[in-house]
């Protein structure tokens, strides 16, 4: 199916009372989790996951889709309103868009946003919609050896690019293997390290895990320096208007920040949070208001926020068509896609069209959604902001406690999301890296399995793990990244050889 | 927020200290598993390669935390903010224990009741009516409408 009739089909699909309603909701629901404080959008889409379940397969990948960028959307809206991040990729909107709030334009800076949101989500799914197809021909290409390379070293990759020192990203990731090899084992349904407990014998699962990791350490976090938190600004319908120089001033980081946003989308680590870094810089170098930008320029809001919403969209590209989540939210995609007995990776796109397309599709609708949730009912996500803390942080852990229970059923899970609620914080506390811990516990399974695979087929030739040119590159790739100083003498040959032949 | 500081290169060297404990002994295990052979690896051979990961990594946090500054330093929480946080996750554990013997409403509202009691300074007749409140929303949302199976505990009908 070629891209155009895909996202025909695509839409087809989408068209449907359930999904509508699907995509509505997940956007709805990914907004006000975006606009609170402390539920970002990987421990709100861990929790609604059991909700998603009662979905069939392609609504409930809608509703998590929805939930995932209708965060990003909603994020900008504490950052702008009252200089508090609703989760991290909203962290440099802070710095100008708060200073345009001080100067009484705190209605137009949210519609430069949504605007720029629109416009970074909507050309990222036309991107995803180019991308997915040729990369999951490519797959198709691939054997155990080279999907071995590939969630191994991607594993590697993120637990390296994410951020911190070498301890930082590789403890938690061996931390999350170590932990996905609890349970029964694939081939030979041995109990491993169960220690008679039946309620583990089917592994750690992930919804507690996740909402441990980021929801509970947040709200740890929140309790810890409790304080009454600034009130908005009122914002009325009619401020939202932005002016004619403010989106003059916008078109060129909506560009900018699109292309920044889904190149990051495509790599590992936390992608969304990474490009409205890099957009940001990006803008201070190349922006003709460059000396604005830190005291409060429209663009150092419009770029950022654009690049997080398209890396956000552009982040599905792997997934779908490798089947590789390279960050926290669409690891719980692909685990959610498990539950239902889908299969993500090449041959998603043949064997479950509805899904590939249905949900690229829904992205483009959820766009519209967002845009027309966003501009009119700003009063209503800046009241939200108004909910006392106390109410708000008792109302996370509930749905916290009963989202975690009622996955399996199982009061063991309960336990699990406090523990590892505790493990978090200290992670956070001495800055080692959570998300590495999340890919880890999903892709440990997938890497065991294709490692066992390309030995049993090769009938143990250890060197089947560099047999393809495919498996080759991804190593030389990993190994450049984990040791930089090799890449560094490289490219100091590189130009010292180029630099000793021009002389 | 009222705080005591705390060397990162400590909090690292105890971090790196607990992660070698938790890798020998996970190795331990691992070891008396199957290994099968090369050609047919058994069910030991991923946990022991995921085992010396997380040796390497406790290691070098081990090893990265002896070579850090002292300077460093990590906020932690002190006074009545660590009593706070200590109440809320302290009512977790409570809320956890008495859910399977209490059942969902009962014990949600005991939990919203301790909880919002910690976390601010309104009448105990408000911090009450706000529990029934959410706990009551809590149980129509969870079990009436979305029909998730939460446990009844021993006043099941």
């Amino acid at each position: 199916m070629d891209p155009i009739s895909g996202l025909l089909h695509g839409l087809g699909v989408v068209f449907t009372f359930q999904n509508l309603l699907a995509a509505f909701f997940g956007a709805l629901a990914g907004t006000a989790l975006g606009v609170l404080p402390g539920l970002g959008p990987v421990a709100g889409v861990a929790i609604l996951l059991p909700i998603t379940f009662t979905f069939p397969p392609t609504a409930g990948l809608i509703m998590m889709a929805g939930i995932y960028y209708g965060a990003q959307y909603g994020g900008s809206t504490t950052a702008i309103l009252v200089n508090m991040p609703g989760e991290s990729s909203s962290v440099v909107t802070c710095i100008d868009g708060y200073k345009l709030t001080k100067r009484g334009r705190a209605g137009g800076v949210l519609s430069i946003v949504a605007i720029g949101s629109f416009i970074g989500g909507t050309v990222s799914v036309i991107g995803v919609m180019l991308f997915s197809p040729a990369l999951a021909q490519l797959g198709i290409l691939f054997g155990p050896a080279e999907f071995f390379a590939l969630t191994a070293g991607g594993l590697l990759l993120l637990a390296r690019i994410s951020g911190g020192s070498f301890a930082a990203g590789i403890l938690p990731m061996a931390l999350g293997m170590v932990l996905s090899t609890v349970g029964e084992e694939a081939v030979t349904a041995m109990n491993r390290f169960t220690f008679g407990f039946n309620d583990l014998s089917q592994g750690f699962d992930l919804v507690p895990l996740v909402v441990g990791l980021y929801g509970i350490t947040e709200i740890m976090f929140l309790v810890e320096r409790l304080k009454s938190q600034p009130l908005p600004v009122p914002v009325r319908l009619r401020d939202m208007l932005p002016t004619r120089e403010e989106m003059r001033r916008s078109w060129a980081p909506y560009g900018r920040g699109t292309i920044v946003g889904f190149i990051f989308g495509l790599l590992p680590g936390p992608s969304a949070t990474l490009s409205s870094f890099a957009s940001y810089r990006l803008e201070k170098g190349v922006s003709k208001y460059r000396d604005e930008i830190g005291e409060g320029a429209i663009e150092g809001v419009a770029g950022p926020e654009t690049a997080n919403n398209a890396a956000a969209t552009s982040s599905m590209v792997p997934l779908l068509s490798l089947g590789m989540p390279f960050g926290a939210i669409t690891a719980l995609m692909m685990a959610a896609m498990m539950v239902y007995g889908v299969q993500p990776g090449p041959l998603l796109m043949t064997d479950h069209p509805e899904i590939f397309w249905g949900v690229i599709a829904s992205m483009l609708i959820g766009n519209v959604m967002l845009l027309a949730l966003n501009i009119p009912m700003i009063s209503v996500w800046v009241s939200l902001l108004r909910i006392p803390s106390h109410i708000l942080l008792t109302m996370i852990l509930l749905i916290a406690v009963i989202g975690s229970y009622s996955v399996r059923n199982s009061i063991v899970d309960v336990y699990v999301l406090l523990f590892i609620g505790l493990i978090g914080y200290v992670f956070r506390k001495l800055d080692f890296q959570l998300a590495p811990l999340v890919v880890g516990v999903v892709l440990g399974p997938l890497i065991e399995k294709h490692m066992r695979e390309a030995l049993f087929m090769s009938r143990g030739d250890l060197l089947v793990y560099v047999s393809s040119p495919i498996a080759i590159g991804i190593w030389i790739l990993v190994i450049l990244v984990m040791v930089p100083q090799i890449k560094d003498s490289l490219l100091r040959k590189l130009f010292i050889g180029r630099n000793k032949s021009n002389e | 927020m009222q705080s005591v500081n705390w060397s990162r290169s400590k909090g690292y060297i105890v971090v790196g200290a607990i992660g070698i404990c938790l890798s020998v002994l996970y190795l331990a295990l691992s070891f008396q598993m199957p290994m099968g052979r090369v050609r047919q690896p058994g069910a030991g051979v991923f946990p022991v390669i995921s085992g010396f990961l997380l040796l390497l990594g406790s290691v070098s946090a081990l090893w990265e935390g002896m070579k850090q500054r002292n300077s460093e330093k990590v906020e932690l929480p002190a006074g009545s903010d660590l009593w706070r946080l200590l109440a809320v996750l302290g009512g977790v554990l409570g809320y956890l224990i008495l859910l399977p013997v209490l059942g969902q409403l009962i014990s949600s509202t005991l939990f919203c009741f301790v909880l919002i009691r910690a976390l601010s300074s309104l009448s105990i007749w408000r911090v009450m009516l706000y529990a029934v409140l959410m706990a009551g929303a809590a149980y129509v949302l969870f079990v009436r409408i979305l029909m998730l199976p939460m446990p009844v505990g021993i006043f099941a009908p």
